[in-house]
């Protein structure tokens, strides 16, 4: 069997800097939590010439070069996105396996079909850097050969058993191969240092000594192994995403990053010679969590560049008052592609506009913006519960984004499934995110009761025909979202205090224009121009708290019986001493 | 009316957040009338209460709130002695029934005890009352019992106050407000969401619904309290028929000292004074001086007067059972000053030769227990707890806590773990605090931390709050209680960490304040090395010693302490220590006496070191505005060094009586020393002029004291530390090889690490050998070979060493090696002969492969194999240890490849490695050809260096000091291949070069050479880390 292993040095920086073009050249380190202290896990040219050093911690790099950027390491996107490309590499070849963070092999026994194998080789590199990336490339009988070879020797393509060219691989190399210090440490302690060195000794001697790990090491250093490339288990859902270097305000940059995320589906879509059907276009608000653009395409696709089109016609009809963090794209359904034969007459730019006509009224028909609240374990009442994916009682619904995922291929060949406890992490995963991407930004209750004037904008004076129109909104519409807000409220609460809490809280207090007793309680409320008098108080419940944080309380709670309107649930803020209604009992 | 009767303290244990006497002086100020501390299953912080309360003049009920196993939690009161003692009693059979820290009794056991207490039940949201269990508990406390019922402002307030009323209708009971208080002040709140984060291991933003929502309990006033129970005003009030009806406090508790078995038709007395009159004829074989049969009547006059006899023949009993086991033991501290002490054996100094002030120790007027520190070799001090438990019962005997606080870098970290910073970030904090606890913006910033982060701010801020907080009980060092009845109807006991280890739970301070004795049994290494060393002395020349024995005031020891050649000494092998030698230049036993207690913060503060220095080296005059004063302070040429002389100068001086000489001595020595020596000021100032002494004397003699707020030794202890300090110097000056094997086999101990220890040996002419399979033992042994049996067993006089065996280092040295193991293979070796190699030792001692490996790493096989890695080879080869493998051991017919040889690197680093020290090479050394690039001096070579001269220095770094007394200064010592050497780092440098001074092992100074007589100090100027050449 002949393999290529391409080698991607400092992969996950290089992703780093495609992403996120203004930190070429720049000294970056990738940090990972190593036993409790965050440690710099890979170090960029730049920062390794100014003295940063693999291992150092995070505080220890930053003290050595002033700028430094610092980001995390997420072991899990890298995985991923060395898979992207693994997959787009099924173009040429027919199975890979990953060596990750930074390398993997490819199966180039179909070499003979791009002209033998060091042209396959030079396409290998030119579809790597089409890619965005810079890569050495070996090709060899054995893979522990060409791992070892590309990353620690000289070689391009190598005969069976290239055991004599790995003579001067140190011994780290073997690492490589998943033998630990337990095994690497007995023979430093003997004073080897290379693979050469190693292979001089008896391999009888080596397995009498250290076992099966001793006989593996004498092999290895003498360039056999056996071992044959496990293809990779491909995921049943195309999810591809960026994080954008800034928020963005501008559509340029946004439709900078969902090219390179269109581009990466597209080659994962082609590589494995299927066409998208229906996808997910998300995008991450600044501070106000994901927006989802679904898409149905007329036809099945796998072309970037009408799927960009596609997608920049619906960002032009789409107005979002936050800033671009991230965009992601999933695919939510596919078909194989058996590619098309143009006719005479054909016109495929006729069909990218039928495409975003479609996505038109895709987008009017929508899907539901549904969601429904989470109890948390919190005295604020703002953080009492979280967003939560909205799971109406009968889910036979075809709109339902759920079912888009736990689907079939429709028409896709027969995949080999991954492991159960995998796949349904992962699908769960990837649920759970398409979940926060269906809920809209809106808390309870829904938009038009929703009592608006935050705090901070209040001070231009309250919004009395708003608060009753929250009061008139909650009494006649919206019935089912109300008894959904009362159900967790009946969650999150001892009962004890179930009866202190109103059943309808409100997005943002409002600030109340009262009027006060000579002892500081509330005599009465003006709504709307009418003065309202309060016939009954109780409390206070003081809530003292979070001074850790920027969401700090200090507030008396109070329920208030305001004449003609009901039980308001009201609040005196000891910071600037001013009454807000916070919720309503019905 | 209101008395606050649910309340916790710090000793709750990372539940409340207020130190006890806040509490009990917020109550004060707030108008209670009384305040009852229930912090769980413990009374640990109430004689802290107690000693507050009474200065606050309020009444404080003791209490505790009781963890039932099988029933929400209730409190309970004592009312009268019975109470006390049943409460103590309930304390510790709850608490002894659990592992340390935990608690619980079944709720049926409180009946039995209800009697002369009160109860509370209180609620417990997880857990409601059961009728049947509270119907019990009420009518075993009939009269005496209540429904606790508190209101914080919270949503849950009414439904409990209805639970809370229904209770006490179905069972009767009339209803009791409290406010369930957990801090002194609302501002003490953050600190208790933090110690509540803390306690469920959380983070603040995770801790949710954890921590409180407000701050409301807290303690409360009168009148706030009657505002918020206006509807049951009556549940107020009622809290005072339990203050009320308390009758008993800590100053009724009677402690009686365990009686000593009495010879027939002796009283305590009597049998004290016998014991004495056959002391003082062992002590002054020639006769009895009269001022020491004085001393003793006046002495044993006072006992009895204080009816501490027991105590005293306690200790006697201690001592002598140590003595007859042949373990070495000493007393220290004030006990030396007692002249019954001394001829019971129990202390070596004479009080009365040395003049010492028997005050210091123990005083009619003060009537405190007096404190008798014991020190017994610490490898053998097990046998005498042993020996205490087994003669007087764990019934009547256990062991003083000590309550660990929360201090310095733990706070910071555990505080910063609630707040979110990452290890990281608390890492780097903490180290920012390595050598000091005063952490500002430029220190934040050196460590890589902005000092505007508000998390770091709040951070730093409630770590100052947490620091003094209860953590957790540990077991003091040595502290024994030991009652004549049950000691648990006299104090709560509970469990230690260490098994069959029992703990009162109060600390040392605390049974003082209650004029309960206790005795200080303490383990001193160096007693230990001196033990060892007179052993092995009479093994190589027959000669037997002891600490009487030791020739005393030798002129060559003396010459070796002025030369600062004193590392694995006693006491003065410090690097202020050695600093301090060649200048003070002790030429006798007293001169060591002052050596040993000028280097103390005391001293130091009180700016005594320098004038004394001065004096004795001719550059000021010696003079006293009178006899008297000049017969207080003749040995210390004039300049007060130890409390005693303030004691005495205030007596002669002022007229102080010695009571309240020690009252000053004591106003000295408390935290809040600045508010109690005003008054004492103005009587002493006023004393001495009514005597006719002048007031520039007066106020300056007095001013000096103030240094004694510091802390200092007495000069009784610095005297009985001064004893064991001079045998070391002495066994150090003559048997140097046989001293270091004792530290050795000490070891941890002292300030020098292993190799320290060795390279300083090897310098006094010892040969130090490798561990060897086939010649260590598991401590340091001495070989004789090649040296002549007269040159050994020369006597040592007149500095004339007698001829030094070679030091074998024993196989305790290596690193991941059992004693077991190693003791099984000395016996092999011992049963049938030296091991001829790798392989024939394993078979013989089946010795598992990661502790030959060990071996093998440490160069212990040298002897029997070619090279460490053909040994390593060959080890590999064995197989596995399976007992019944017939062929396991035998060699394989296979050549060992030709593998490359260690360098002298990898075998020093191998060496340091596995046994922590390398006899081939120092690391400094290693490096010598690079140092000499760099123009670095040696340290020996240092020491010829003019003053002034600016000169580099490499070295690997020993000790790092930054005192608190040095005004910034950091000092450090650094070891090369020639010896140690000083370096002295300017506050500014410090800052500069914090990161190299805390964080590098092997540095490059230069700096100016200053020297002073024969110290030689380099200031650094500049420092950088040594890295080793690539």
């Amino acid at each position: 069997m002949r393999v290529a292993y391409i080698h991607l040095p400092r992969f996950p920086l290089q992703r780093l800097v495609l992403e996120q073009p203004s930190f070429s050249g720049k000294p970056v380190v990738l940090l990972e939590d190593v036993k409790g202290a965050e440690r710099v896990r890979f170090v960029s040219r730049a920062a390794s010439a100014a003295g940063v050093r693999l291992g150092q911690t995070g505080a220890a790099a930053a003290a050595t070069v002033p700028g430094l950027v610092k980001r995390r390491f997420d072991d899990e996107a890298e995985w991923k996105a060395l898979r992207t490309l693994g997959e787009s590499l099924l173009v040429v070849a027919p199975a890979f396996q990953l060596d990750a963070p930074d390398g993997l092999w490819v199966d180039a026994s179909a070499a003979h079909l791009f002209g033998g194998e060091q042209a396959f080789r030079e396409e290998l590199i030119a579809r790597c850097n089409v890619a965005g990336f810079r890569v050495k490339v070996v090709i060899g009988s054995e893979r522990f050969t060409t791992q070892a070879l590309c990353r620690f020797g000289d070689g391009a393509i190598v005969a069976a058993q290239g055991g004599r060219l790995l003579a001067q691989a140190p011994l780290d190399a073997l690492l490589g191969a998943g033998l630990g210090d337990d095994v690497l440490g007995p023979l430093k302690a003997l004073g080897l240092s290379t693979l050469g060195e190693v292979a001089a000794l008896p391999i009888g001697s080596l397995a009498a000594r250290f076992g099966t790990h001793g006989h593996l090491v004498a092999q290895l250093a003498r360039g056999q192994d056996d071992s044959s490339l496990t293809p990779e288990v491909l995921p049943e859902v195309i999810d591809e995403a960026v994080a954008l270097d800034w928020p963005a305000e501008q559509l340029e940059p946004v439709l900078f990053a969902i090219k390179m995320v269109v581009d990466r589906v597209c080659a994962r879509l082609q590589g494995r010679q299927l066409a998208a059907v229906r996808l997910t276009v998300g995008l991450t608000l600044e501070g106000a969590g994901l927006t989802a653009l679904p898409l149905v395409l007329a036809r099945p696709a796998a072309h970037s560049k009408l799927l960009l089109e596609l997608i920049r016609h619906r960002l032009t009809d789409l107005s979002v008052k936050h800033p671009i963090a991230g965009v992601r794209v999933i695919v939510d359904e596919a078909c194989p592609d058996p590619g098309r034969q143009l006719m005479l007459g054909d016109a495929p730019a006729g069909d990218a506009q039928l495409e975003v006509v479609l996505s038109k009224l895709q987008s009017a028909l929508g899907e539901a913006s549904l969601f429904s609240a989470e109890p948390m374990a919190r005295h604020r009442p703002e953080a009492a519960w979280k967003l939560a994916p909205f799971r109406p009682p009968d889910t036979g619904r075809p709109s339902d984004l759920w079912g888009a995922v736990d689907a079939e291929w429709t028409l896709g060949a027969k995949r080999e499934e991954p492991a159960a406890p995998e796949r349904t992490k992962e699908r769960q995963q990837t649920n759970d995110q398409l979940a926060l991407l269906a809920a809209p930004a809106a808390v309870v209750p829904p938009a038009p009761a929703v009592w608006e004037g935050p705090r901070g904008k209040a001070a231009a004076g309250p919004n009395e025909a708003d608060v009753m129109d929250v009061i008139a909104g909650l009494e006649v519409g919206a019935k089912w979202r109300g008894s959904k807000v009362k159900a967790v409220a009946e969650a999150v609460l001892l009962p004890t205090t179930l009866e202190a809490r109103p059943s309808r809280l409100f997005r943002e207090p409002s600030v109340l224009h009262a009027e006060l007793t000579s002892s500081g309680l509330l005599a009465s409320v003006t709504l709307q121009g009418r003065r309202r008098r309060v016939e009954a108080m109780e409390g206070p419940e003081r809530l003292v708290g979070q001074w850790w944080s920027p969401e700090s309380v200090a507030r008396d709670y109070y329920r208030v019986q305001l004449e003609g309107v009901g039980v308001l649930w009201v609040f005196k803020d000891a910071a600037d001493g001013r009454f807000y209604a916070h919720g309503i009992f019905d | 009316m209101y008395a606050e009767l649910v309340c916790r303290s710090n000793y709750a244990f990372l539940r409340g957040a207020s130190h006890p006497e806040e509490l009990v002086s917020a109550a004060a100020a707030l108008g209670l009338s009384g305040l009852a501390i229930t912090d769980d299953d413990g009374l640990y912080g109430l004689v802290k209460a107690h000693l507050e309360a009474k200065q606050q003049k309020l009444k404080l009920v003791l209490a505790s709130r009781m963890t039932l196993l099988d029933a929400p939690p209730i409190a309970l009161y004592v009312q009268n002695a019975q109470g006390y003692a049943h409460l103590c009693e309930l304390i510790s059979e709850s608490r002894l029934a659990h592992p340390k820290g935990s608690a619980g009794l079944p709720w049926q056991r409180v009946l039995q005890r209800a009697e002369g207490l009160a109860m509370v039940l209180l609620d417990d949201p997880a857990r409601p009352h059961e009728h049947h269990v509270a119907a019990a508990l009420a009518e075993a406390f009939a009269g005496r019992a209540y429904v606790g019922v508190s209101r914080h402002l919270c949503a849950d307030d009414e439904a409990r106050f209805g639970t809370a009323k229904a209770l006490s209708r179905a069972l009767g009971l009339p209803l009791l407000a409290h406010n369930d208080v957990h801090t002194h002040s609302r501002e003490r709140q953050p600190l208790q969401d933090v110690m509540t984060a803390i306690r469920c291991g959380t983070t603040l933003a995770n801790a949710g619904t954890l921590v409180f929502p407000n701050g409301e309990r807290t303690l409360k006033s009168p009148d706030d309290m009657l505002r918020l129970f206006a509807d049951a005003p009556e549940a107020i009030g009622r809290t005072m028929e339990i203050v009320d009806g308390s009758t008993f406090s800590f100053d009724d508790l009677r402690y009686t000292f365990s009686e000593e078995e009495l010879p027939p038709g002796m009283t305590r007395t009597e049998f004290l004074r016998d014991l004495c009159e056959q002391g003082l004829r062992i002590r002054y074989p020639s006769g009895i001086p009269d001022p020491a049969r004085k001393q003793i009547e006046k002495e044993l006059t006072l006992i009895t007067a204080l009816e501490y006899e027991g105590y005293f023949l306690a200790l006697w009993d201690i001592v002598r059972f140590a003595r007859a086991r042949g373990i070495l033991c000493q007393g220290r501290g004030s006990a030396a000053n007692s002249a019954v002490c001394y001829v019971l054996q129990i202390t070596a100094i004479d009080p009365v030769r040395m003049n010492l002030l028997f005050e210091r120790f123990l005083s009619m007027e003060r009537k405190e227990p007096p404190d008798i520190d014991v020190d017994f070799e610490h490898a053998r001090r097990e046998e005498v707890l042993q020996y205490v438990y087994e003669k007087h019962g764990r019934h009547r005997a256990a062991m003083v806590c000590e309550h660990i606080c929360f201090r310095g870098k733990l706070s910071v970290k555990e505080v910063g773990k609630t707040l979110g910073l990452s290890v990281d970030q608390l890492d780097r904090l903490s180290k920012a605090m390595d050598l000091s606890d005063d952490v500002g913006p430029y220190q934040l910033h050196q460590a890589g931390l902005s000092a505007s982060d508000l998390a770091v701010q709040q951070t730093m801020a409630l770590a100052r709050q947490l620091s003094g907080m209860p953590r957790h009980l540990s077991i003091h060092v040595g502290g024994f209680v030991i009652t004549h009845g049950p000691l648990v109807s006299m104090a709560p006991v509970e469990a230690g960490s260490m098994q069959d280890r029992t703990v009162v739970q109060w600390e040392k301070d605390d049974l003082s304040a209650l004029d309960i004795l206790k005795v200080d049994l303490l383990g001193l290494g160096m007693l230990t090395v001196i033990a060892r060393s007179f052993e092995l002395i009479e093994q190589v020349t027959g000669r037997r010693y002891d600490m009487a024995t030791v020739p005393a005031e030798d002129p060559f020891v003396y010459d070796m302490i002025c030369d600062a050649d004193t590392i694995g000494t006693f006491q003065i092998e410090s690097r202020a220590q050695q600093n301090m030698l060649p200048r003070l230049k002790p030429r006798n036993f007293y001169d060591l006496v002052i050596e040993i207690a000028i280097i103390r913060p005391g001293p130091i503060v009180g700016e005594m070191v320098h004038p004394f220095l001065r004096r004795r080296n001719g550059d000021e005059p010696v003079t006293y505005p009178s006899k008297e004063v000049e017969a207080v302070l003749a040995r210390t040429l004039g300049v007060p060094l130890f409390q005693e002389q303030a004691m005495k100068l205030s007596m002669v001086a002022a007229g102080f009586s010695p009571g309240d000489a020690d009252a000053l001595r004591r106003a000295l020595s408390h935290k809040r020393a600045h508010e109690k020596l005003p008054l004492f000021r103005d009587r002493y100032i006023e004393g001495c002029l009514s005597r006719g002494y002048e007031r520039h004397f007066a106020e300056k003699s007095f001013d000096s004291f103030k240094g004694f707020s510091h802390y200092g030794f007495p000069e009784s202890h610095s005297a009985s530390f001064a004893l064991i300090a001079y045998a070391s110097c002495w066994l150090k000056k003559y048997y140097p090889a046989i001293f270091t094997a004792a530290l050795l086999d000490a070891q941890p101990m002292g300030f020098y690490a292993p190799h320290s220890l060795v390279d300083d040996a090897r310098r006094h002419g010892v040969e130090p050998r490798a561990v060897d399979v086939n010649r260590s033992t598991w401590k340091c042994q001495l070989e004789l070979d090649g040296r002549t049996e007269a040159g050994l067993k020369r006597a040592p006089v007149k500095g004339v060493l007698p001829e030094q065996p070679a030091l074998r280092l024993g196989f305790e040295l290596v690193k991941g090696l059992r004693e077991e193991t190693a003791k099984r293979l000395v016996a092999e070796r011992e049963r049938a002969g030296p091991f001829g190699s790798l392989a024939e030792l394993a078979r013989r001692t089946r010795v598992p492969k990661a502790e030959l490996t060990r071996l093998v790493l440490a160069g212990a096989l040298s002897s029997i194999t070619t090279s460490r890695r053909a040994a390593l080879w060959e080890l590999a080869a064995l197989g596995t240890f399976d007992e019944d493998d017939l062929f396991f051991g035998l060699p394989m017919a296979t050549d060992a490849p030709a593998f490359p040889p260690m360098n002298a690197t990898e075998r020093v680093a191998t060496d340091f490695d596995t046994v922590g020290l390398s006899l081939e090479s120092h690391p400094v050394g290693l490096m010598r050809k690079q140092l000499q690039q760099a123009g670095a001096l040696t340290a020996e070579q240092l020491q010829k260096v003019p003053s002034g001269k600016t000169v580099r220095l490499g070295g690997l770094v020993i000790v790092r000091q930054r005192p608190p007394t040095a005004k910034g200064f950091c000092f450090m010592s650094v070891e090369d291949e020639t010896g140690l050497a000083n370096l002295v780092i300017e506050p500014k440098r410090f800052e500069q070069y914090r990161k190299e001074i805390t964080g590098t092992a092997l540095v490059l100074a230069a700096g100016r050479v200053e020297r002073s007589g024969k110290v030689v100090n380099l200031k650094v100027d500049h420092l950088e880390p040594l890295m080793p050449e690539a």
